[in-house]
């Protein structure tokens, strides 16, 4: 049955040719597991379509209803909790997967000539799912939504010149409420598909076009004596000729895809199962006892902005932006040497080596537990007052003990073997520096909390 | 199937002519809907705003009175000398949506008729500030802000000290204003 439907739709459409030139097609020797990364993009980016689309059935997109909506969603619909939840923890998936992908893509080397421009299309579609994510997550309208859209769009507003437009763009306004959701919505929901469509047709028509780059080699294929007067396209077109020569076909790599694609199907749908959407309290404009943090893929940005201070900060923010999005653009423009393998790239290597530990670096530092929620540990009872009062007094919010505060100021886990008495007693009721003065702290405070600092040992 | 163009002759040129005319109304088209798009999804939110300077800054997500003054309460029921965490019921417009919000910000006494409104977001990335009674300080949970009672800023990284409100006391009532944003 099935196979005289499809020589019904042959007949008249003679398509087989194509489907078989899909499958069939060589692609070089040794593309194995290192390459399932651009596939399983693919394979999260329709998860998310689809569990998206499905979402918007209950989904409301006001301030009043959204949050109730998405508890409708997860406590009353049936599956509505794995739903929502396969569409969060594949957002999440997809942030991991797309930066895997980027990384194989830069070890390899496979942004040279002449895929520059799968690299650049590649660069923009990460951007536009940053953007899915940080439009998404305001649309749930819980604590975490509301306040990481506040310091997002003041993020914008850093930009010089157009940074006060861009702000307001954003936020429909200057006000974070119901315009802000119901742009934010419609971006998410309509503008953002509609670009990433786009440039994953472009991305995916590259990748098919131009066959899947040969992994690097240490030397290039010999093309004989006369091999190096060709010109640079039919050298290349010869060697692909060859690697292809001694590949397999597609549809041998497809099965890894597939096999790497349902293992990724499996944890989203555990973690969907297990773990749900966890959902903070309604977003609370006028709350302050929250202590807002962005989502994990965001955490080392909001980590980052401990370090720039001063005057200069808001264009510190814009240049590192645009620095990291211009670095990544036009990484094939100013890398342009044809050598791909690793080893002989040691400065790239390096530097890929160095931003990796960057971001795993400030993502570490900016997901510890939030500053002052609890008071740092007191080696004795006797100090325990201190370490209250430390707590109290705000001290955590810049200064590290024992792992747990904030990093604007000094780590003082040791501080009592580098001052005394009342150089501690000096500084606090004095300030120095970014040390701001507390000369009003009563002197049994101020006493409590040097005895904890001098305990410090 | 092969190509039907001729390689020389005067075809080329009429597919050139006929090309330009086609990529003329692609752009035509093009350019007449962009121009009110842009214009629709910017409007409201940008229009009778200036260019910001080199520096960028944070505004207070806060919505805005209609009103020129919201009453806030009674001065003399306020403690002096200690910002208090208020709300205030403010006529808001939210696009199409009227409504009355309650709005939090501290509020200070600083003499028998004077006080001061501060909102309550820190001016480097909108967190919401916290007023440390013990310490007698503002804080910011999120990169280390500090600011002392009258809202200068000690410590951290805020560009600016806490954005006021403008403010008017009329019978032994605090009345509030609109936000003083720097620059605005």
């Amino acid at each position: 049955m099935w196979r005289r439907l499809v020589s019904w739709v042959d007949e008249r459409l003679n398509i087989m040719p194509l489907w078989h030139g899909f499958l069939d097609r060589k692609v070089p020797k040794g593309i194995g597991w290192f390459h399932v990364f651009g596939s399983a993009t693919l394979f999260l980016l329709l998860v998310q379509f689809a569990t998206g689309i499905f979402l918007t059935v209950y989904y409301a997109p006001s301030t009043e209803h959204a949050y109730h909506s998405i508890e409708f969603i997860t406590d009353q619909v049936p599956f509505g909790k794995y739903v929502a939840g396969v569409h969060l923890w594949s957002a999440s998936m997809l942030v991991i997967v797309i930066g895997v992908h980027m990384l194989r893509t830069f070890v390899y080397g496979a942004y040279k000539y002449p895929r520059e421009t799968t690299w650049i299309t590649g660069v923009v579609l990460l951007f536009v799912v940053l953007a899915f994510a940080f439009t998404g997550y305001l649309l749930p309208y819980d604590q975490k939504a509301y306040w990481a859209t506040v310091v997002g769009t003041n993020i914008a507003g850093a930009a010089p010149v157009v940074g006060d437009w861009a702000l307001r763009i954003l936020r429909g306004g200057t006000t974070v409420g119901v315009l802000t959701l119901q742009r934010f919505y419609a971006f998410h929901i309509w503008v953002l598909p509609a670009v990433l469509v786009l440039f994953v047709a472009a991305h995916l028509f590259m990748v098919i076009r131009q066959g899947i780059a040969a992994p690097p080699r240490r030397r290039p294929l010999d093309l004989g004596p006369a091999g190096a007067t060709l010109p640079r396209r039919e050298q290349y077109e010869r060697q692909y000729a060859m690697e292809k020569q001694a590949g397999h076909p597609f549809y041998i790599s497809i099965l890894k895809d597939a096999v790497f694609a349902l293992v990724l199907f499996l944890a989203v749908s555990a973690l969907a199962v297990t773990v749900g959407t966890p959902l903070e309290p309604p977003a609370d404009p006028n709350a302050t006892s929250y202590v807002p943090r962005p989502e994990w893929y965001f955490l080392d940005f909001f980590q980052l902005l401990w370090y720039l201070q001063g005057q200069w900060e808001p264009l510190w923010i814009f240049l590192i932006v645009l620095g990291v999005l211009l670095a990544l653009l036009l990484l094939p423009f100013y890398d342009r040497a044809p050598e791909r393998h690793p080893q002989r790239r040691p400065f790239a290597m390096a530097c890929a080596a160095v931003g990796i530990i960057g971001v795993l670096g400030l993502t570490y530092l900016g997901g510890r537990k939030p500053a002052a929620t609890q008071a740092p540990p007191a080696p004795s009872a006797a100090t325990a007052p201190g370490a209250r009062e430390f707590q109290a007094q705000g001290c955590a919010g810049c200064h590290t003990i024992g792992g747990v505060g904030g990093t604007v100021g000094p780590n003082l886990s040791h501080i009592g073997g580098a001052m005394t008495r009342d150089q501690l007693r000096t500084f606090i009721t004095q300030g120095r520096g970014g040390m701001p003065a507390f000369p009003q702290l009563p002197p049994a405070v101020l006493n409590a909390l040097v005895d904890y600092l001098e305990s410090l040992k | 199937m092969s190509a039907t163009v001729p390689e020389s002759g005067s075809q080329p040129t009429r597919r050139e002519a006929v090309m330009s005319a086609l990529g003329a109304i692609v752009g035509f088209i093009g350019a007449a809907l962009a121009v009110p798009l842009v214009a629709f999804l910017f409007g409201p939110a940008v229009s009778g705003t200036r260019p910001g300077g080199l520096l960028g800054r944070s505004i207070p997500p806060t919505p805005r009175s209609r009103a020129p003054w919201s009453p806030v309460g009674e001065l003399a029921a306020l403690p002096q000398g200690q910002p208090t965490l208020t709300t205030v019921q403010l006529p808001v417009q939210e696009g199409w949506i009227q409504s009355t919000m309650a709005v939090a910000v501290y509020v200070e006494r600083t003499g028998p008729d004077s006080a001061v409104i501060f909102d309550l977001h820190c001016t480097h990335m909108g967190c919401p500030v916290v007023w440390n009674q013990a310490a007698g300080r503002f804080l910011c949970p999120c990169h280390g802000g500090v600011y002392d009672a009258n809202g200068r800023v000690l410590s951290g990284p805020p560009p600016r000290p806490l954005d006021r409100y403008a403010v008017k006391v009329d019978g032994g009532v605090l009345y509030m204003g609109a936000l003083q944003l720097p620059g605005a």
